[in-house]
């Protein structure tokens, strides 16, 4: 469904979007507007931010358009999660329930834009933003972080915070065992290293379950 | 004519004098690669001499990707006798005290005591730099630039590593006594792993052997020395590092018949502990700061054994050590 607001209007729901103060009606005016129109207003309004902050816009919209590939991602996730609720539903749920999921599938297809909007929102807010924080003049180099930022819409399925990435690795804390080893690694490191009492201090970070 | 020659002679003599004193100072202010290599060796083992040999008491604080911990350590001669403590500042897991070859672990309270691992040993010192095997694995080198680390001048120390096994570590020592006063552990892609940095320091520290008395209400652990147990090492690596080597040409042997073996490339410790195992065990690297710890069970004929790899190098090189891992033939 769409609806003909003006661009005014928006400009405004997008800006409030951007700055993380969108209410209820700026999303709902965003996910009823024309694509074609959000679209234009979306690539005009990160024109205008590329310009305020002395950005080369062409680096941020790159070849494909930037908002065509937002709405890929959002596309491609939406199809991912249907397929998803749709194989749950053969799975878990009674024959008349999977009836009933074709009514929800709207409510849930709202859900899922709205999500995907929000990641998207949160995506292109990184690439902007990040933008001008990393397309200085003297670190044009980095630039290239922004890229990746940019190609991380088409992974928006299984998104890592960096937290994350540093746990996932990170040591167990009921292994006994291995803390009793890190120890005598730290005891031994006192006396081979020359820092004195110093790698001892490692110990302290040890995980260890209390 | 005489006197013109005599000036003459007078003048090429000042000029060919100024010519080498420039060059000289230039030497001195830029020293080749080697000479500041040579210098960076030298200040590395006064490093390490300097933490027995002086009198201080400091508080530093050491911090990783996820912990950050201040701690104050004191060391001093009182009566004839070493005194050394560790005190965790932020925490009540850990407090050593050491009076010489005595070693106090000291809790918050007898549970804590119970749930963390007593320190066995004393802490011994290493005071030699092997130069030679630190080089096959870095590139030292001797900042020309002096910095300034809690209020005290440092040079910089740096060892880039010539591989991608090992970590970059920098060294800011003080400028008078070569005390560590910073020391950072770096990935080679430049990323800070560990920082390791004094806030201040005291080389006349004011100390009593109450400061080396735990506090009332504390739970206190004396550790007895108990004599070190060697056995025959059976193990041999297929593979290592340029640089790294056995410390010791047998194997410790801890409890549970576990045996261990250090290796080291002069600056980096790698421990590795082998035991038998009744599990099978898929390889797992855990990391924690900048130490990484692998874990995997190989058999050997109807015995099955459980590897744990621990050191501050990369993911690869634990990884790499534990498929080099064998019995020796």
């Amino acid at each position: 469904m769409t609806t003909h607001n003006t661009p005014k209007e928006l400009s405004s729901s997008l800006s409030a979007m951007f700055d993380g103060e969108a209410t209820d009606k700026d999303i709902e005016l965003l996910l009823s507007a024309d694509s074609l129109k959000l679209h234009e207003q979306l690539e005009n309004y990160q024109l205008v931010r590329s310009a305020l902050q002395g950005e080369t816009p062409s680096t941020l919209v790159s070849d494909a358009s930037f908002f065509n590939r937002v709405t890929q991602a959002i596309d491609a996730e939406q199809a991912a999660k249907q397929e998803n609720i749709e194989t749950d539903n053969v799975n878990v749920v009674p024959i008349s329930a999977v009836k009933q999921s074709g009514n929800n599938s709207k409510d849930m297809s709202l859900k899922t834009i709205f999500s995907s909007l929000a990641i998207a929102a949160s995506v292109s807010f990184v690439v902007i933003f990040g933008g001008n924080t990393l397309f200085s003049p003297v670190e044009e180099g980095i630039g290239i972080t922004n890229v990746v930022g940019a190609d991380s819409v088409d992974s928006l399925e299984e998104p890592i915070s960096l937290a994350e990435l540093e746990l996932q690795d990170a040591m167990p804390a009921d292994n006994i065992r291995l803390q009793h080893y890190l120890r005598q690694h730290a005891e031994q490191s006192t006396m081979n290293v020359g820092q004195g009492m110093m790698p001892m201090a490692r110990v302290v970070s040890y995980p260890i379950e209390e | 004519m005489r006197h013109f020659h005599f000036i003459f002679l007078l003048l090429f003599v000042a000029l060919s004098l100024f010519s080498s004193l420039t060059a000289a100072s230039d030497r001195a202010l830029k020293p080749t690669s080697n000479e500041s290599s040579e210098r960076a060796l030298l200040l590395l083992g006064s490093m390490a001499k300097s933490f027995s040999s002086l009198n201080y008491e400091g508080v530093f604080v050491h911090t990783d990707s996820t912990n950050m911990n201040s701690m104050r350590i004191r060391h001093g001669l009182l009566q004839d006798n070493v005194y050394e403590s560790l005190e965790d500042l932020d925490g009540d897991k850990l407090e050593v005290i050491r009076i010489n070859d005595t070693m106090v672990c000291v809790y918050s309270d007898a549970t804590t005591a119970n749930h963390t691992t007593p320190l066995n040993r004393p802490f011994q010192r290493f005071e030699n730099v092997d130069s030679q095997r630190l080089l096959k694995g870095y590139q030292i080198t001797l900042e020309p630039k002096l910095d300034r680390i809690a209020g005290r001048s440092v040079q910089i120390v740096k060892l880039t590593p010539k591989d991608a096994y090992r970590f970059g570590h920098e060294f800011w020592l003080d400028q008078e006594n070569h005390f560590l006063l910073k020391h950072d552990l770096i990935k080679p892609s430049g990323q800070l792993l560990e920082r390791t940095q004094f806030a201040s320091v005291n080389f006349l520290p004011d100390l009593k052997i109450e400061d080396f008395t735990p506090k009332e209400g504390t739970y206190t652990k004396p550790i007895m020395e108990t004599d070190r147990k060697y056995t025959k090492n059976v193990w041999h690596f297929d593979w290592l590092p340029e640089g790294f080597q056995l410390v010791w040409p047998e194997a410790r042997v801890l409890n549970h018949s576990t045996s261990m073996l250090l290796l080291s490339d002069g600056i980096t410790n790698v421990s590795v502990f082998v035991e038998p195992s009744m599990t099978s065990k898929n390889m797992s690297v855990f990391r924690t700061g900048a130490t990484y710890a692998g874990e995997t069970s190989f058999k050997v004929k109807d015995q099955r054994y459980l590897l744990t790899v621990v050191g501050e190098v990369p993911r690869i090189t634990i990884e790499k050590l534990m498929t080099a891992f064998m019995p020796r033939h």
